[in-house]
């Protein structure tokens, strides 16, 4: 046979290969890079790093309709079960008896959401329609799964770069977040001590807490019920104290598969032709915008709360209003420690923590009623 | 209840909450003082000035006091533990947990010196770390903590001999 013939056959995975598959892989690296060496979210990072290089193989299949990662994208993104089985394990995890005993931190939990609809407002003055600039503005929300849930609904053309910039920007939040809590507070509010006032909460409160929230949230926002119930779902299993072994489940195994296959299926959404454009970078220029106005509408109303209770509460909680958790409430207490080493204001950051998480919940729900009934 | 108190003819109106919890917390003159009974026994002697109509009740003794936070471990909650030194010059006396949580590493000893901020323990509380840092200097006169073990809001870490 004839080589000339046989090369091009050889040589068609390189023929096929562009300067914008060199470019994405290397960002798929860039994410692994991250993963591994400075450890940011590494349980999300290194499996959308690893699709995003995969994706940028030409003509493996693994992309197109029966290819693995179309089975998974039909299976698991299109129908939302991977955010929604995520969440479960989230409820697993999160223990709400510091928003319970507080309940007062829910007002900052709502706080912690301007930045979703403030993105959104203005991606709608550049000129995203109103579907793309919901979906832009959940990053907003600062949790992934919501995120997504949200934006493979609305723009599932939008949601590789959503959901990069919503999980990197949550794994920044240790970087983005200081310097705008030390920008709006002043030092004599971030002194404010805040004393650990151990109001117990039942066990009846904490069992009866998953089943009537997702009652009351069903009821009033239905859109986003999918995500709370399996939040409390979760959060049942774990306060319920009686499915130990599922409640171990839900945080480890289920919580982790689900978090490996829509990692892995979002970073192969990646391809060079979806993801290299100006969209991109316009998104990942308005989510951190939306992360930066969460910040400053919680502190701002923490500053509101803070004069309205004589000064008895430290706006630092204010910026722990969003959904990162347990990432957010921690940077809180720790910038109060940073000016007073005798100041423990923990658990009160828990707790708006806790209400960010079920602030961004709610929000996305009410995003998609809004928008679902607009387009 | 309201008890006046007659010093150098002037009467002094105190107003008592509980008498129970400790510290007993009296409102004098619209200001409040939080008091510790020097050994428990002696809390008894309060309740017969409470009122002449009133019989004390001999049947209160330390162990109907509520529990408070910190008397599961019975060696650390000495009642008559103050929180300051007995001088009353406001000094310190003992470090208590600020939040409850476990205690994941011990760095000081009894008989130690320890200087201002420095680190006496770690009390792991929601997944964090919290360094708890000595509020003043001085010398450790008992550690009541040790590794693993679970504190709750309030309970006394160190003391100082000082």
């Amino acid at each position: 046979m004839d080589i000339t013939v046989l090369m091009p056959e050889l040589l068609k995975g390189l023929a096929g290969f562009s300067w914008g598959n060199l470019l994405m892989i290397l960002i798929g690296g860039l994410l692994i890079l991250l993963a591994v060496v400075k450890e940011y979210e590494p349980v999300l990072l290194l499996p959308i790093g690893f699709g995003c290089i995969l994706a940028n193989i030409p003509l493996t299949g693994m992309t197109s309709e029966n290819g693995l990662f179309g089975v998974l994208y039909r299976a698991g993104i299109s129908t939302e079960l991977f955010p929604l089985l995520i969440f479960v394990g989230i409820g697993a995890m999160i223990d709400f008896s510091p928003l319970l005993a507080q309940p007062k931190m829910v007002l900052l939990g709502a706080a912690g959401q301007f930045g979703i609809f403030g993105t959104l407002i203005l991606a709608t003055l550049l000129g995203y329609p109103l579907n793309e600039a919901a979906s832009i503005g959940i990053i907003g929300a600062i949790d992934g799964p919501t995120a997504i849930f949200v934006s493979a609904r609305l723009a599932p053309e939008l949601l590789a770069p959503i959901a990069v910039a919503a999980y990197s920007y949550m794994s920044l939040i240790p970087i983005i977040q200081p310097p705008i809590m030390r920008l709006l507070t002043t030092k004599k509010e971030r002194l404010i001590r805040m004393e650990y006032s151990p109001r117990p909460v039942s066990r009846k409160a904490l069992v009866v807490f998953p089943v009537v929230t997702t009652l009351m949230v069903g009821l009033l926002v239905p859109e986003a019920t999918p995500l709370i119930s399996m939040l409390m779902l979760g959060n049942l299993l774990r306060e319920s104290g009686v499915v130990d072994q599922l409640n171990k489940a839900a945080q480890n195994e289920i919580a982790n598969v689900a978090t490996l296959f829509l990692g892995v299926t979002i970073g192969s959404t990646m391809s060079a032709d979806s993801f290299l454009n100006w969209a991109t970078i316009g998104i990942l220029v308005l989510g951190l915008l939306a992360f930066i106005l969460d910040t400053v509408a919680g502190l701002l109303f923490g500053k509101l709360m803070s004069a309205l209770s004589g000064g008895s509460i430290n706006p630092l909680i204010g910026a722990a209003g969003i959904s990162a958790f347990p990432m957010a409430g921690r940077l809180s207490a720790k910038i109060a420690q940073e000016e007073d080493f005798q100041n423990f204001i923990l658990m009160h950051a828990m707790g708006a923590n806790t209400a960010g998480q079920l602030g961004s919940v709610m929000a996305g729900g009410v995003l998609l009623a809004l928008v679902s009934g607009l387009v | 209840m309201i008890i006046k108190v007659k010093i150098d003819e002037q009467i002094y109106e105190v107003e008592i909450n509980d008498v129970r919890v400790r510290p007993i917390k009296a409102l004098v003159e619209g200001e409040e003082f939080e008091i510790w009974p020097e050994g428990e026994p002696t809390v008894h002697p309060i309740l017969p000035i409470i009122g002449g109509n009133k019989k004390p009740n001999p049947s209160i003794s330390t162990e109907d006091l509520p529990r408070t936070a910190a008397s599961s471990h019975a060696h650390i909650a000495k009642p008559n533990v103050s929180d300051f030194t007995p001088s009353g010059n406001g000094i310190l006396q003992v470090v208590r947990a600020p939040i409850p949580g476990v205690i994941t590493a011990v760095n000081t000893q009894t008989g130690a010196e320890v200087t201002v901020g420095q680190q006496l323990c770690v009390l792991e509380a929601m997944k964090m770390n919290n360094l708890i840092r000595a509020p003043r200097a001085g010398r450790i006169s008992a550690v009541h903590i040790s590794v693993g073990q679970h504190v709750k809001h309030h309970d006394i870490l160190v003391e100082y001999a000082d």
